[in-house]
């Protein structure tokens, strides 16, 4: 019998831990409620839905569909991954991998695994209920169903990283909850439920600083084919942009989470519980 | 022993051969998570060398944390998984560093056997009781077949039962040979679970040895009262060896001591004055050795 080597067993480690952290995930009652947005977004598309927007050139219920599943995909990362980074540090979770030879980088991979789907699982009842009410707006070929599939992809990676950078640089529990509700501040005005154009130019150029206003405008693109919403910038300068996002932030990412990692201890894990104990949260 | 592991703590050189329990006793705040994070490799030392199975913990390679199972206080993780999804999770990335004599992972259902944990392979981590925690946690840290095991305060914040959950599992590991070394500031669950114990004070290590050699140690220290027949005066002597201070004084003093008591100075005693002056405040860095408690 050989040995298999370590990069093979890292990643079959890190295979396995992200199936196991999904199967778990998704079939307790806290994972379906990733189920609840989608129906709340459906509702809001169906009253909408007659609406029209942007001098009739699109219904409101396309533009506000286009624009959830840009949300969707911010409230994943950063939500998701920050919001994880942050229990995980509290519940000794990191400190475990940390504990298993090179379970620092199965934890990582299995991150990368399981974020994209912790991103589509909300993204596919809408998808589904959204083909079923507003007729068209939907794909019609293959090659834009590959298309949106890799808009989504690459939204995922210029997101992701900044959700763990996030999540290392802010340690605290509260000022962890004031940068939550700074990004949602950030999401109402980066154009993913109205155009960008009806705001102060201020805002404006706030939203084009962030990626998040790139992630609506490259799902826009995709969606709504042949409408143009005034100040979105052509389709290859917005595909560019997220990707210098998902670089720099693939590369900032690591640092930022190995510096974290390093300080990870027993001792910090158990003030967390003190802490818990003592004031909930 | 050739497996040895060697600790170097605070300038004092810790030889534990391979397959011992060792306590490392003190009060809350003696320094005894810093040692052990020190040792973990968790926690980098301001200063001096530290060396465990033969490497610096804190610049340790991976490889090294396949040798090293490490059960900590305070875990809450992965509450909604099954007790056997995270042994074979976790036992998955030892894959790489199984040998012919020694299989690595641990099969998940030999090690829940082990531990006491067969029946409970499919439930969830949040519904096991304390105790059941704990003996999930040091499966866990078992899962990589470890030559070194530490355990930090394992019964802190469990009831009773949970205590003796404990205490039975870590004396079951006895034949495992598995060095393990576990804080606690429990003097009589060191003495219940440990071959050795080490007792930390004031950043150093005050005795070292198993509870026996301990008391014998002490018992050479005792306290002699004697009461003079004719004055009815009572004096103390503070004895390094009571006996042949008892030939000599009654031998010179032959009818004149009415009444004799030896109080030789228990382990307990001086333990739980450690931890009162641990506890009041006092500075106990001069302290180098028990027998200098009893003065």
């Amino acid at each position: 019998m050989s040995t298999p080597s370590v990069p093979s067993t890292v990643l079959r480690a890190a295979l396995r831990q992200a199936r196991t952290t999904l199967a778990r995930k998704y079939s307790t009652p806290a994972g379906l409620g990733n189920f609840f947005v989608p129906v709340v977004i459906l509702i809001v598309i169906w009253f909408v839905r007659d609406v029209e927007m942007l001098d009739g050139q699109v219904g409101a219920g396309g533009y506000v569909f286009a624009g959830f599943l840009g949300f969707g995909v911010v409230a994943a990362a950063v939500m998701g991954v920050s919001g994880e980074l942050q229990t995980e540090r509290d519940d000794g979770t990191l400190l475990r991998a940390k504990a298993v030879p090179h379970g620092m980088t199965g934890h990582l991979l299995t991150k990368l695994l399981v974020t994209p789907l912790d991103a589509l699982v909300p993204i596919v009842p809408a998808v589904v209920g959204a083909a079923l009410l507003i007729p068209g707006i939907m794909p019609s070929s293959l090659g834009r169903w590959l298309l949106l599939l890799l808009v989504f992809l690459l939204t995922v990676a210029a997101m992701m990283p900044w959700g763990a950078v996030l999540g290392s640089v802010f340690r605290s529990m509260m000022t962890f909850a004031w940068v939550m509700m700074g990004i949602y501040a950030l999401a109402v005005v980066s154009g993913f439920f109205f155009p960008l154009t009806v705001l102060p130019t201020v805002l404006e150029w706030l939203a084009r600083a962030t990626p998040l206003y790139w992630i609506g405008a490259a799902f826009r693109w995709v969606l709504l084919p042949g409408v143009e919403v005034a100040g979105d910038p052509p389709a290859v300068v917005t595909l560019l942009v997220l990707l210098a996002w998902s670089v720099v932030g693939l590369a900032v990412a690591p640092v930022v989470l190995r510096r974290m990692a390093r300080r990870q201890s027993g001792s910090a894990v158990a003030a967390a519980r003190e802490r818990v104990l003592n004031r909930g949260y | 022993m050739s497996y040895g592991s060697t600790v170097v703590l605070d300038g004092v050189d810790l030889e534990i051969p391979r397959g011992q329990v060792v306590a490392l006793l003190g009060p809350n705040g003696a320094g005894k998570t810093t040692t052990v994070e020190i040792l973990e490799g968790f926690r980098r030392p301001s200063d001096g060398e530290v060396e465990v199975l033969g490497v610096d913990p804190a610049h340790a390679p991976e490889e090294w944390r396949s040798r090293v199972g490490v059960v900590l206080q305070s875990w809450r993780d992965h509450g909604t998984w099954r007790v056997s999804d995270l042994l074979q999770v976790m036992g998955s990335y030892y894959v790489a560093y199984g040998t012919r004599e020694v299989p690595r992972p641990w099969d998940t259902a030999e090690l829940l056997d082990r531990v006491g944990l067969a029946d409970h392979a499919g439930q969830r981590i949040d519904r096991l009781s304390g105790g059941q925690r704990r003996r999930l946690d040091v499966a866990v840290g078992l899962v990589g077949r470890p030559e070194l095991l530490f355990l930090d305060e394992p019964t802190t914040g469990l009831d009773p039962a949970g205590r003796r959950d404990v205490h039975d599992l870590v004396a079951d590991l006895a034949d495992l040979d598995t060095t393990i070394l576990l804080t606690t500031h429990d003097l009589g669950e060191a003495e219940k679970v440990a071959d050795r114990l080490l007792i930390l004070a004031g950043g150093r290590i005050v005795a070292d040895g198993s509870p026996d050699e301990l008391r014998l140690q002490l018992s050479r220290s005792s306290e002699v009262r004697l009461r003079d027949l004719t004055t009815g005066e009572v004096s103390v002597h503070a004895e390094p060896d009571p006996t042949a201070y008892l030939t000599d004084v009654l031998h010179r003093r032959r009818g004149e001591v009415q009444v004799l008591e030896v109080r030789a100075a228990s382990l307990e005693d001086v333990y739980l004055d450690i931890v009162r002056r641990a506890e009041a405040g006092e500075d106990l860095s001069a302290l180098t050795s028990l027998e200098a408690m009893t003065r």
